[in-house]
């Protein structure tokens, strides 16, 4: 699955923006996540969660930077994030179900 | 609330009443550790887990997966209140365990595995039908409660 050049295009365009914003959308990316998501939670027992948190902001920091570095080598995702990936795999160990964008069981009830 | 018909309650039962609970709990613990290898983050104290061959003779996993197993069969009891059934130890995972509900689920398709090869031609289509259900209902229960 590649990205076609136009759909290159629109996500360098739009992160330009996003970047401009990285930290604060980082912190309530992670925020809207383990609200919508709680089970996300177990994998930060060790953090402080609440709103506007120093933890949440520098996560979110962390996370954005990723991306952006992803955005930078657009035309080789996978291999920006190779080491990423090995690091949520091995160190981490992080259930990949949880990168999945749709498809996230949500248990409410 | 699931509703059971008479026959998924008589083959979960007539399966159940033939299944080694410590040989069974400990082959499917040991099959999740080694299939989905990132699932050893909550058996750091568990010692050697270095191999499969390590992993099936480890004793804390096969007590540990004595112990799963041996719980899986309250929900087996308690078909028709699985969801109370399980209510204290789903916060018990949230909590204090910190088990990404994700786990439940692949256990539960491990252990259909795992009696898939128990059981052989007797785990026929309509069982693996009852227990999918019955691994289902159990991780949903034990998820239920996180927050």
């Amino acid at each position: 699955m590649t990205l076609t050049q136009a759909e290159k295009a629109a996500v360098i365009a739009i992160w330009a923006k996003v970047a401009t914003q990285a930290d604060a959308i980082g912190a309530e990316s992670l925020e809207r996540l383990f609200c919508s998501y709680p089970q996300t939670k177990t994998y930060f027992p060790h953090f402080d969660l609440s709103q506007g948190s120093a933890q949440l902001r520098g996560h979110g920091s962390k996370v954005m930077n990723a991306i952006g570095e992803a955005v930078k080598h657009i035309d080789d995702i996978r291999g920006a994030l190779a080491k990423l990936s090995e690091l949520h795999a091995y160190i981490l160990r992080v259930d990949p179900v949880n990168f999945k964008v749709s498809e996230h069981r949500n248990f409410q009830g | 609330m699931v509703h059971w018909s008479a026959e998924e309650k008589q083959l979960i039962a007539s399966i159940w009443s033939k299944v080694n609970v410590e040989e069974c709990g400990a082959e499917a613990l040991a099959r999740l550790l080694i299939v989905y290898p990132w699932t050893q983050r909550f058996f750091a104290s568990f010692g050697n887990l270095s191999s499969p061959t390590a992993i099936l003779g480890n004793p804390k996993v096969r007590a540990h997966g004595r112990k799963v197993l041996t719980s899986f069969g309250e929900a087996v009891k308690n078909l028709d209140n699985i969801k109370a059934t399980y209510s204290k130890l789903s916060e018990l995972h949230c909590e204090k365990l910190h088990v990404d509900p994700e786990n439940f689920r692949l256990l539960g398709d491990i252990l259909i595995i795992v009696l898939a090869s128990h059981f052989a031609r007797d785990f026929t289509p309509a069982c693996q039908f009852a227990w999918q259900k019955l691994v289902n209902v159990v991780a949903h229960a034990l998820a239920r409660k996180y927050h």
